[in-house]
């Protein structure tokens, strides 16, 4: 994980509820399959990213099982929506629990990652339910957030799996 | 030959019928075949281990698996590279138990037994409750049988009387050499841990599948129309009529080559990769444009998927590693490569282009798993026993080493399923020949 501290030094008691719920939303519109929805929290210079090797400071010199820009991202949502992605035929179903949020004042989710105002991370169990089966996840989001006209905006969001490095079998489920 | 195996009478012909060309489901299925495969293939056949840059110096190591048995892979001391039985000779456990790493020595933690880097027994703890006539040099760990490397690749056989690995490679050699000197002939290494897919299947629907050129318009339609969005052409590299070639090259080997009917859907991948405007950049900083043409129609891969029977292709930028775990349950390790002698933008361009297809959250990786546990779903029961594998049948050209047929053609497959029957069938007063 990366360097950032616990504590929320210089984070109002508002902003940080503000971002809370934002975080909240986010999770609640992925667990409600409201994708497109979901896609319109990001910047258009937003990356989302799924290290493969545990605890990497940046993506560009890595592999990684998913590093998207938001390009990528839309056909990400587009391939699974558009009816012919057979890995989510049937549909996964999602629900994650997050822990306790932690934020900081940060211009950098990760090592030149977009640039962002405040980096909030949160703890998180998720499970995928498809065919009858439970699949269980659990990990760490970093979300890299700004102020955009319209509230806050994510300009980048990392997902590190505690089993990253291990076999993995369909995860085209969105993080 | 038939053989006795958990009391059954296992008769590996009777299962794919080479004259007809269908193979019984129960080579999907059957834990007495998959035991015989593990003795009669993996234990006998070259099989892949690794690539030489996984262990690039002296000491260093890989554990990995060859069948179901756990081996090192190391470069000793000496430079000698050793696939051996990670197993300890007095009461065996495993002596390594890192994924890889580097060691002077290998240490038994049971009962603290020594190996050095080549395996030898070099420490014996209390040692004098054993008289003069125990013998440390036959209690090394096992070495397995041969190993020999062909451009990077490592392979062992148990066999120690099989022919060299180059006869073995047969017509699949010039398709190494191809893909080994794509990057303007500077080395390939590997540059990245390797990402793992796991799926409950048999470990052969993986090497039917990278052998498959075929399944790509549907199993991967919506890979298609995400090109087909980006490009506005319809993707029809590997339709019907498609001038591309499947091949059966000797040994069970075989390639999908479609180097003549891919046009510029692969440079289109690579267009599609974060950054590519200053990766491209980048690269036009320090290499010509013939260079930058040359590189870029690799980028994505070049052009052709290949397969070392049992358990290697080489699709994309990759090594795809076929590890059997179970009858019905599979993992597959990619070894991804690229050429660090050149600039760092071509291998993130090639990084970038690799996530977009294969990764277990990638836009064509799932959907092949998909149908492996599709495949595995629809066993059970006792209808429909029979997969069909003589699609192009009629229209195979024979050439001197190398048959050949339309791309779609289950030709490879054949050519799977031959040497598969060829090796299941074989004497077995050969097996266990692992050296001591």
């Amino acid at each position: 994980m990366s360097a950032h501290t616990v504590e929320s030094t210089g984070i109002s008691a508002d902003l940080r509820q503000e971002i809370e719920d934002f975080i909240l939303e986010e999770a609640t519109l992925l667990d409600g399959a409201e994708f497109e929805r979901w896609l319109q929290l990001f910047t258009e210079k937003a990356r989302y990213w799924v290290p493969l090797r545990r605890g990497v400071a940046a993506p560009d010199d890595e592999l990684n099982i998913v590093y998207d820009d938001f390009n990528r991202i839309r056909d990400r949502i587009n391939r699974i929506t558009g009816g012919d992605a057979h890995s989510q035929d049937p549909p996964s179903a999602t629900l994650r629990l997050l822990g306790r949020v932690r934020v900081t004042e940060s211009s950098s989710a990760w090592q030149n990652s977009p640039a962002s105002e405040w980096v909030a991370h949160a703890n998180f169990s998720l499970v995928e339910l498809r065919r009858d089966v439970q699949t269980h996840y659990v990990g760490t989001f970093t979300y890299g957030l700004v102020r955009g006209d319209d509230g806050l905006q994510l300009a980048a969001k990392r997902v590190d799996l505690l089993n990253s490095e291990s076999p993995l079998g369909n995860l085209t489920i969105i993080l | 030959m038939t053989s006795i195996s958990e009391n059954r009478v296992v008769d590996p012909a009777a299962l794919v019928d080479t004259t007809l060309w269908r193979a019984h489901k129960s080579i999907f299925q059957d834990p007495a075949i998959f035991e015989l495969e593990m003795q009669r293939i993996f234990a006998r056949t070259w099989v892949y281990v690794g690539h030489v840059s996984e262990i690039p110096t002296r000491g260093d190591y890989l554990t990995s698996y060859i069948g179901l048995q756990p081996v090192i892979i190391a470069r000793d001391s000496k430079d000698e590279i050793r696939v051996m039985l990670n197993r300890c000779r007095h009461r065996g456990a495993t002596v390594c138990q890192a994924k890889s790493g580097n060691a002077n020595f290998f240490r038994c933690e049971y009962h603290g037994w020594t190996y050095g880097s080549d395996g030898a027994l070099v420490g014996v703890t209390y040692p004098d409750a054993y008289d003069a006539s125990f013998d440390r040099s036959r209690f090394g760990l096992v070495q397995w049988g041969r190993v020999e490397t062909y451009r990077g690749l490592i392979f062992a056989t148990g066999n120690v009387d099989a022919a060299p690995l180059e006869t073995h490679l047969a017509a699949a050699k010039e398709y190494i050499d191809i893909f080994m000197d794509q990057c303007l002939g500077k080395p390939l290494v590997a540059t990245s841990l390797p990402q793992q897919i796991e799926y409950r299947g048999n470990w052969k629907m993986q090497l039917e599948n990278g052998a498959d050129g075929y399944h790509a318009n549907f199993t991967h339609r919506s890979f298609m129309h995400i090109m087909q969005d980006h490009t506005g052409k319809e993707q029809t590299y590997l339709a019907g009529d498609s001038p591309a070639k499947a091949r059966a090259l000797g040994n069970g080997h075989a390639v999908l080559d479609q180097r003549t009917s891919r046009g510029d859907h692969y440079v289109n991948r690579v267009r599609l990769s974060p950054d590519f405007p200053d990766l491209l950049a980048q690269l036009q900083a320090e290499l010509s444009q013939e260079e930058i043409d040359r590189l870029l129609s690799t980028t994505a891969g070049t052009g052709f998927n290949l397969t070392i029977f049992p358990n290697l292709q080489i699709i994309g930028q990759h090594l795809r590693e076929i590890r059997p775990v179970a009858v019905d349950r599979t993992i597959v390790r990619y070894t991804f490569l690229s050429a660090p002698d050149l600039p760092q933008a071509l291998t993130r361009l090639r990084m970038r282009t690799h996530e977009l297809f294969y990764s277990a959250a990638a836009f064509g990786t799932p959907d092949d798993v998909e149908m492996f546990a599709r495949v595995s779903s629809a066993l059970p029961g006792a209808n429909g026993e029979w997969m069909l594998l003589s699609r192009g049948l009629g229209r195979e050209e024979n050439g001197a080493e190398v048959r050949s047929g339309h791309i779609s053609d289950e030709i490879t497959q054949r050519s799977e399923y031959e040497e598969w029957v060829r090796l299941m069938s074989a004497d077995t007063s050969l097996e266990g020949t692992v050296a001591k």
